[in-house]
């Protein structure tokens, strides 16, 4: 089994994450809700990682569970940013030989995260983006802002103000300029 | 849910006089709002949209249009093929679009490859507005004297689609990604001899029967560097690529290689158990896949991701045979073939491999 070419880099090895997953922290919302979350999923948010680093895993584990003031963190949010890194935790790690953070910029979402993401309840979506922008979880609010860029695509000025509840703040004249200034995007290839 | 709707338009017609239905109601409406998210959040989600989609989507409000476009650092002037095409003043436009986007770094303009004055006024202009830009994609002509003069040192990818404009490369002093069209002579001084590029980072060509060998010699002396390689066959040339494969065990940092293989040249991927560190190989092959062929990428057990599209009548299943021992990190499968139908031995070997999660074939 001892191959020298195959010793595993750093901390990407498999086994240790899978076996760290099953030790469960509890994360309590801004509503004063309390979850359970398995450690590796839950340290895919920047903010909990450096909180159990410096606390260290076993006060993590055995005392209060972890504040998440932020008020987009709510219950209904918190427990949707579960079940994304519970989904997630071991996806494979970024390679840094490639330029993976790059590419996967422009990959479409894959049709797991196109359904997690579809929520009807649009301070919920809100929410759980607000939240994982405060919880660091680059993924998700990747996911929740490629989600909202695909709704925006396709409609005019006017119906995305009212999707995304944003009133217009330019007259009339203000509007025509900036068209004319950007008609160039309407010529054909 | 209508009640609230009801009691929300009453709350915009009336002038807010501060009681506290009113105030409670502003926050329903503000936990809907886009505008709910602070500055570097709005500009982020913005972030995802294309660079058209960018300038259509300006004027929704005055916050859109102060963040829609700070986050644009790479831009392919393919974008405005259509509007160069059909109009002879473009200065101002792109002026225009180069004062909203003053943060690009990147300037991609390998796509756009007909008009040499156009490419050298859009560089420039967006050259006087963007105080970040550092770096330039270009096709190489020979004509392209002046352009080089004036960018060169700031091209960091260039393909080379005429020969003779080889010469300039030595002038692109921070080149990493290099495309040539031809041979690996592009990369040499036809009088002198000498290397033309040097440390770069990623590197395709065509083979040839033309000392190949002795050529990638002299090449990989001066790129030990190199972490990706393609080879695509010339259409003279139906040698085996042996001579070249056999020395990449010589590339310290290479983790991605691709080749694209002729008939009966097996041979060639004889040398891929001297590359244990490839991490990702895409192959492209002109006959039946059989087990004895891929046998040696059992050796490279560092593969995460495994292209291999063939032209040949038939994917043999049992070349997978055992790959879960020996690609221990596969992540990404790949297989194109003619041949569609995968039996259930194809499945059983696959289901093997413990760290897959793309499947495609």
């Amino acid at each position: 089994m001892a191959d020298n070419a195959d010793h595993i880099d750093g901390d990407d090895n498999e086994d240790v994450r899978a076996q760290q997953n099953l030790i469960k922290i509890k994360l309590k919302s801004s509503e004063g809700g309390i979850y359970e979350c398995g450690l590796t999923a839950a340290k895919m948010s920047d903010l909990v990682k450096n909180m159990v680093e410096s606390l260290g895993t076993d006060a993590v584990v055995t005392t209060e569970p972890i504040i998440l003031g932020n008020e987009a963190v709510t219950d209904a949010a918190l427990k949707k940013i579960i079940e994304w890194v519970e989904f997630h935790w071991d996806d494979p790690p970024v390679d840094h030989d490639f330029e993976d953070e790059k590419d996967r910029r422009n990959e479409e979402l894959s049709h797991w995260d196109k359904q997690f993401i579809d929520v009807d309840d649009q301070a919920l979506l809100f929410d759980v983006i607000a939240a994982a922008n405060y919880m660091d979880i680059k993924g998700l609010v990747e996911v929740g802002a490629k989600h909202i860029c695909s709704k925006i695509r396709g409609k005019s000025c006017q119906e995305v103000r009212e999707m995304l509840k944003i009133t217009n703040d330019f007259t009339a004249e203000e509007e025509d300029a900036i068209h004319k200034e950007n008609a160039w995007i309407y010529a054909k290839d | 849910m209508s009640q609230i709707v009801k009691s929300m338009k009453t709350s915009l017609e009336t002038t807010d006089d501060g009681n506290e239905d009113n105030i409670q109601q502003t926050q329903i409406y503000a936990k809907k709002s886009f505008n709910r998210f602070g500055d570097e959040l709005f500009g982020h989600i913005l972030s995802y949209l294309t660079f058209k989609d960018r300038f259509q989507y300006e004027c929704v409000s005055k916050r859109f249009q102060r963040r829609i476009f700070e986050s644009v650092v790479y831009i392919d002037i393919y974008a405005f093929n259509g509007f160069i095409r059909q109009n002879t003043t473009i200065a101002q436009t792109l002026a225009t679009i180069a004062r909203k986007c003053p943060n690009i770094e990147t300037i991609d303009s390998i796509q756009l490859r007909e008009f040499y004055g156009s490419v050298y006024k859009v560089l420039t202009i967006f050259h006087n507005s963007c105080q970040y830009l550092r770096q330039i994609y270009c096709l190489l002509r020979s004509d392209y004297y002046q352009l080089i003069q004036r960018f060169g040192p700031m091209m960091t990818r260039i393909h080379v689609y005429d020969p003779l404009a080889k010469h300039s490369l030595i002038q692109c002093h921070r080149l990493s990604h290099l495309r040539v069209y031809h041979h690996l002579s592009d990369v040499f001084d036809t009088t002198s001899g000498q290397l033309l590029a040097n440390n770069l980072h990623t590197f395709s060509f065509n083979h040839s029967l033309t000392a190949s060998g002795v050529l990638f010699e002299a090449f990989i002396a001066g790129n030990q560097t190199l972490k990706s390689l393609t080879i695509y066959p010339s259409i003279d040339c139906s040698k085996n690529m042996n001579e070249v494969t056999e020395r990449l065990s010589r590339l310290p940092q290479l983790r991605e290689l691709t080749l694209h293989l002729h008939l009966t040249d097996c041979q060639t991927l004889n040398s891929l158990p001297f590359c244990p560190q490839l991490k990702r190989l895409k192959l492209d092959l002109k006959e039946e896949i059989n087990p004895q062929m891929l046998d040696p990428l059992k050796h490279c057990r560092r593969l995460t991701h495994l292209t291999i599209h063939s032209i040949g009548p038939k994917f043999d299943t049992n070349s997978l045979f055992n790959c879960g021992n020996h690609w221990p990190r596969l992540q990404y499968l790949s297989i194109e073939d003619w041949f569609y139908e995968r039996g259930v031995g194809f499945l059983s070997h696959i289901s093997r491999l413990p760290a897959l999660q793309t499947l495609k074939s």
